[in-house]
């Protein structure tokens, strides 16, 4: 058996609520209401989808993206979520097709799988991509 | 919005390396290739009956190893809840048989000599599954080939071999035990 001994990393907030989400279409840019509608989105930053960057579910998406596919107790345990939580994350990003919920049996006990579906991996590299445009563009801004 | 500092990438990747821990995914696959270059080295070295003839030894053991590691990573599966991750030892079984039929048709016995083989394979798992850790260690048997190579010509020969390849089957049979037990931890 597995011990799980280290605190879950801080990237999860156990308590933080999924708030439903509409992902913005493809190509178009999240642009915050304050920024003038004549200034032009170049920041990377502004290319985030929102679906994707919020913390829980990018956590969620790179444990599926290294493990393929993971039950319900293992996510649960190695993000140190609530079962409601969870679920909420869950349910928008398959919302999205961005995973696969599978539901089973391994003799009696019902066990739940989540999997990684090709979109979810195209659109957390997407969103790696992005990040490392902003780190980069941070980094240039200060040397 | 809730926004990802750059410590929170590192812990994504922190997040990665637990799940691959979990998997077993770097010790896993340095024992059983290091238990098979050993069992080699000792065959070769030792054995006079070829049950096995030596040409075969490679594809075969590999396709052997993969499916064990396939079995083990089953049996994981049940009981920790991780999946078999993004390139699967089935699938990097399937291709190597692939690659064994395909071969069979040309002569390439030269390759099956060699640690060319599990070298191979070992560094497709790692760029596959973007695992550096088994990338780094697998550049070992590439070089104990390369050793091997230097010593006498294209197939190391004569009482030597058994040696140089024993030992780096040992070394990573070692180092898959110390990977182990960094595994245990982070997990």
């Amino acid at each position: 058996m597995i011990e799980h001994t280290q605190r879950p990393p801080s990237l999860v907030e156990p308590g933080a609520p999924a708030a439903p989400l509409r992902r913005p279409e493809s190509g178009a840019l999240a642009v915050p209401e304050s920024l003038p509608a004549s200034e032009p989105a170049s920041h990377p930053a502004l290319e985030l989808d929102e679906l994707v960057h919020q913390k829980t579910r990018l956590a969620l998406l790179a444990v599926l993206d290294e493990a393929g596919r993971a039950d319900f107790p293992y996510l649960k345990r190695l993000l140190g979520l609530t079962d409601g939580n969870l679920g909420r994350h869950l349910e928008t990003l398959a919302g999205q097709s961005l995973i696969a919920i599978e539901k089973g049996h391994e003799g009696r006990r019902p066990r739940t799988w989540a999997a990684i579906s090709p979109a979810g991996r195209a659109a957390l590299a997407a969103e790696m991509d992005l990040l490392a445009a902003i780190v980069e563009r941070f980094r240039n801004a200060r040397n | 919005m809730e926004s990802v500092s750059f410590d929170e990438r590192r812990e994504l990747d922190q997040l990665r390396d637990r799940v691959r821990a979990t998997r077993r995914a770097t010790s896993g696959p340095l024992l059983v290739f290091g238990v098979a270059i050993t069992v080699f080295a000792v065959y070769d070295g030792t054995v006079s009956y070829a049950f096995v003839p030596l040409p075969l030894y490679w594809p075969l053991c590999t396709l052997v190893a993969l499916l064990a590691l396939t079995g083990m990573d089953r049996m994981r599966r049940g009981r920790t809840g991780v999946g078999a991750g993004p390139f699967s030892y089935g699938k990097a079984a399937v291709l190597l048989a692939a690659v064994v039929l395909a071969g069979s048709t040309v002569w390439f016995f030269p390759f099956t000599k060699l640690l060319l083989w599990p070298a191979t394979v070992l560094t497709v798992l790692a760029v596959r599954q973007g695992n550096r850790p088994l990338a780094v260690r697998s550049g070992i048997i590439g070089t104990v080939m390369i050793a091997g190579w230097a010593f006498d010509g294209p197939v190391p020969g004569g009482w030597l071999h058994p040696f140089v390849m024993g030992a780096g089957g040992v070394a990573l049979i070692v180092l898959g035990l110390v990977w182990r037990g960094r595994e245990r931890t982070i997990a």
